[in-house]
C-alpha cells in the first residue's frame, strides 16, 4: 500500500511548494517531460529525464520540423497523460520513490531546477499538442567509447559492440546486449561514417536552440572521441554573441590520451576565461573505489581518472565537476571510500570562484538495467550497508548549500538515502531469475575480459558462489 | 575529545533532517535511557552568573546532568522537571565534589516515569520522581551548554568550561549514540553506534539567526 505523505518543518520547504503546485495540475505532473531531452542521435532515440526508456525519433517528423527530435507525438501523449491527472507508466521510477517512501521523488527536485520551475505557467498552459523548445538539452553524438562498462550497452560503446560481435550475447535468460535486442527496439548504432539524419537535423535546429538553451551536455560514448563535440565548442568560441546564459555541460569518462585531456582544458579555459558561457560543468563517472571501481567500469585506470579530475579542477578555475555515480550491486562494499575521496576533492578545490557552491558533486542514482546488476540482487542483509554509506554522507555533510562550507549538501545524501529505499522496496520473489543471471554474467564476464570477481570483491564472494549455484 | 571553552557546544536535535536516523532522539525520552561521559571540568573558568553549567541536557525546562560552583561548593547534578499540581516543580539530586578531583565518569540512568539514579565515579544517588514527567520529545540534547538557541537569555545558556572525552547515549535496548571523538569534521562528530545520530557543533545561519539543524 502507498505511503501517505506527510511534510513536516524538517522538509526543504522548496521542494514542498514545487510538490503542492505539480499535484495541483495532476498526481504524475512533472516539467522534466517538457523542459529536458536526451538525444541519442547514434541510435535516434530520445527520452524526457533518463528514468523512462527511451523512444524512437520519426525520421519523417525530424524531416519537417527538427524541434522533433524532442517533440515526438509519443511524447506529447505522455504530456497529455500528465496534464489530465495520470501518472505515465514509464515514469514508474519517481512512483515507486513516492509510493515507498515519504521522500521527495525525482519530478519534484526536476521541476524545481532552475532550467524548469520558471517555466511552469507557461507549459502547464500550453496545449498538450505543442512544440516546446527544452532548456536542458542531452546529446549523444556517437557511440565511439574506449570504455566497456558493465551496465553499459554497444548502443553507447563501439568496444561493446566488438565484444557483442566477436563473442555473441551474455549467457544470462535475457541475452544481455544481444544486437538481437538492439534490433527489436531499434537501437542499433548508425555507424559513424554514414549520413546520419538525427545528426543533420540536430544541426539544422542547434542555431534555434542555442540561444534558447540553459543547458547544453554533451555526452556518448565518449564524447571528447566525437567531432561534433569540437564542432559544438569551436561553435561557442567563434560567436560574436554567445549565449552567455548557457551551463555548457560535458561528459567524459576522463580515461583518454592525454592529448585529448589537454586539448579539452585548453578550450575550455578559452570559453571560461572569455565568459562566453555561464556556467560550465564537467560530467564524470566511478560507482566506487579503486580496483572495484575499475572492474565495474572496463578501461578504467583509477588512479588516472582520479589525477584527471584533480588535474581539470586545478586547471579550470571555475568549473565544477559532477560525479554521476551509477550506484549498483558492485557498489555496495566500498561506496563510503569515495564518499571519502570525493570529499577530500571537495575541501582541496573550495573556492568563492567557482560558478556553484561546491567544485565537486556527486550524484548517486542507483542502477536500474541490467536488472541483474542492481543493488536489488543482493541479499537483503546488504541494505544496512547501504544506508551506513548514506550516514556517511550525512557525516560528511555541510550546515548550509553556501560556499562558504564545504561538504555534502541534501541531495547528494538523499539520493544516497533513496537508493537504501529502493533496496528495501525488492521483490523477494522476482530476485531469483536475477541472482542466477548475476552469476551467469560475472562468470562470463572473468572468462572473456581475464578479469577476477573473487579477487576483486572479496565481499561478495560467497553470493557470487551462491548465485553459481541456482538452477532456474 | 572536544573542548568547550564557555562560547561552543554541540548537539543532537530531536530528528535528522536527511532522515538517516535509526533512532531518532525525539523518541528517548519516551522510555528508560542511561547516559553515560567522561568529563574534565574547569571548575575555575565556569561562569556562575549562569544558573548552572550544562554536561548533557535536554533543553526547555533542561533536564539532564549540570555542574556548578556555588561559593566554593563544587557539586554534579541530575536535574528533570515534573508536573506540580499548580506549576512544573524541578527535581534534582546532586553529589558534592569535596576534592581536587576534576575528571569524572559520569552516569544518568532514567527510569520512564520513576526517577533517576546519577552516578560519579563511584558515587550514587537516586531520585524518585513525585510527579508526571514533563514532555521532553520536542527538545534537543546538548552537551557542553543547557540551550545555546539564540533566545535564550545568558545566564539560562549554561555554557561549560571544560572537556568532553567519551559519550554514549543507551535507549533501553541499546547503544543510540556512541562519540569518543576522534573521527571528526569542522562541524560533525561520528557516531560509532551505528544509528547515524552524529553530534552536530554549533552553527548559526547568519541569514536568519537560526540555530542549523544539519
Amino acid at each position: 500500500m502507498a505511503i501517505k505523505k506527510v511534510r513536516t518543518e524538517y522538509d526543504n520547504p522548496i521542494y514542498v511548494e514545487t510538490e503542492r503546485k505539480l499535484n495541483e495540475i495532476g498526481k504524475g505532473m512533472c516539467l522534466a517531460k517538457w523542459t529536458q531531452v536526451t538525444l541519442q542521435l547514434q541510435t535516434g532515440h530520445n527520452h524526457s529525464c533518463h528514468h523512462p526508456r527511451t523512444h524512437k525519433i520519426n525520421t519523417k517528423e525530424i524531416a519537417r520540423n527538427p524541434s522533433a527530435l524532442h517533440n515526438t507525438q509519443y511524447k506529447k501523449l505522455r504530456r497529455r497523460e500528465m496534464l489530465t491527472g495520470k501518472r505515465p507508466e514509464e515514469c514508474d521510477y519517481c512512483w515507486n520513490v513516492e509510493d515507498n517512501s515519504n521522500r521527495f521523488s525525482d519530478r519534484v527536485f526536476k521541476s524545481t531546477e532552475a532550467w524548469s520551475k520558471p517555466h511552469f505557467d507557461e507549459i502547464t498552459n500550453l496545449d498538450w499538442r505543442a512544440d516546446y523548445n527544452p532548456r536542458y538539452v542531452e546529446v549523444a553524438f556517437s557511440n565511439a567509447c574506449n570504455f566497456k562498462c558493465s551496465y553499459c550497452a554497444p548502443a553507447f560503446s563501439t568496444t561493446w559492440m566488438e565484444e557483442i560481435k566477436k563473442h555473441g550475447a551474455y549467457p544470462t535468460t535475457d541475452k544481455f546486449n544481444s544486437l538481437e535486442y538492439n534490433k527489436v527496439e531499434d537501437k542499433m548504432p548508425i555507424p559513424i561514417r554514414d549520413t546520419n539524419p538525427y545528426k543533420d537535423a540536430f544541426w539544422k535546429w542547434w542555431p534555434d536552440l542555442y540561444q534558447d538553451l540553459h543547458t547544453f551536455r554533451i555526452t556518448g560514448g565518449e564524447p571528447m572521441l566525437a567531432n561534433d563535440t569540437w564542432k559544438v565548442l569551436d561553435y561557442i568560441l567563434e560567436q560574436k554573441e554567445p549565449n552567455k546564459n548557457l551551463s555548457l555541460a560535458i561528459n567524459s569518462n576522463l580515461g583518454i590520451p592525454d592529448n585529448l585531456v589537454d586539448k579539452m582544458i585548453d578550450k575550455l579555459k578559452r570559453i571560461e576565461d572569455e565568459d562566453r558561457v555561464k556556467e560550465l560543468i564537467i560530467f564524470t563517472s566511478v560507482d566506487t573505489w579503486g580496483e572495484q571501481a575499475e572492474y565495474i567500469r572496463n578501461g578504467l585506470e583509477f588512479n588516472k581518472f582520479w589525477d584527471n579530475m584533480d588535474k581539470m579542477l586545478s586547471s579550470l578555475d571555475r568549473a565544477v565537476v559532477t560525479i554521476m555515480s551509477t550506484f549498483n550491486a558492485l557498489s555496495v562494499p566500498n561506496y563510503d571510500k569515495l564518499l571519502q575521496g570525493v570529499h577530500d576533492l571537495k575541501m582541496k578545490h573550495a573556492s568563492q570562484d567557482r560558478y556553484w557552491n561546491s567544485a565537486l558533486f556527486l550524484d548517486s542514482s542507483y542502477l536500474r538495467f541490467p536488472h541483474h546488476q542492481t543493488v536489488q540482487v543482493l541479499p537483503r542483509e546488504w541494505d544496512s550497508k547501504i544506508l551506513q554509506h548514506a550516514q556517511y554522507a550525512d557525516y560528511l555533510a555541510l550546515p548550509l548549500f553556501q560556499k562558504k562550507y564545504v561538504g555534502y549538501s541534501d541531495i547528494e545524501i538523499q539520493k544516497i538515502t533513496r537508493i537504501y529505499d529502493w533496496a528495501k522496496s525488492t521483490d523477494e520473489e522476482k530476485v531469483l531469475q536475477q541472482r542466477y543471471n548475476f552469476g551467469k554474467y560475472f562468470q562470463e564476464h572473468d572468462k572473456r575480459r581475464g578479469t577476477d570477481f573473487c579477487k576483486t570483491f572479496p565481499e561478495l564472494e560467497d553470493f557470487y558462489r551462491y548465485c553459481l549455484e541456482i538452477k532456474l | 575529545m572536544i573542548k568547550f571553552d564557555g562560547q561552543d557546544s554541540y548537539y543532537l536535535p530531536s530528528q535528522s533532517r536527511n532522515a538517516i536516523s535509526l533512532y531518532e532522539i525525539k523518541d528517548i525520552t519516551k522510555d528508560d535511557f542511561k547516559i553515560k561521559t567522561k568529563v574534565k571540568i574547569d571548575w575555575d573558568k565556569l561562569d556562575m552568573e549562569q544558573r548552572a553549567c550544562g554536561i548533557a541536557v535536554f533543553n526547555g525546562m533542561d533536564m539532564g546532568i549540570f555542574c556548578g560552583d556555588y561559593n566554593g561548593q563544587k557539586m554534579i547534578m541530575a536535574q528533570i522537571w515534573t508536573d506540580g499540581k499548580e506549576k512544573a516543580d524541578m527535581e534534582q539530586v546532586w553529589v558534592d565534589i569535596n576534592d581536587d578531583r576534576n575528571t569524572f565518569d559520569i552516569e544518568l540512568d532514567y527510569q520512564y516515569q520513576s526517577g533517576l539514579t546519577l552516578k560519579v565515579d563511584n558515587e550514587l544517588k537516586t531520585l524518585m520522581f513525585k510527579n508526571r514527567v514533563v514532555d521532553y520529545s520536542q527538545s534537543m540534547l546538548w552537551l557542553g551548554c543547557c540551550n545555546n538557541n539564540l533566545y535564550v537569555p545568558e545566564h539560562l545558556q549554561g555554557n561549560l568550561v571544560g572537556e568532553m572525552h567519551s559519550f554514549q547515549l543507551y535507549s533501553k535496548r541499546d547503544c543510540v549514540a556512541d562519540y569518543d571523538f576522534k573521527l571528526m569534521t569542522q562541524f560533525k562528530c561520528f557516531d560509532k553506534s551505528g544509528k547515524g545520530n552524529h553530534l552536530l557543533k554549533k552553527v548559526i545561519d547568519e541569514d536568519l539567526g537560526n540555530l542549523v539543524i544539519f
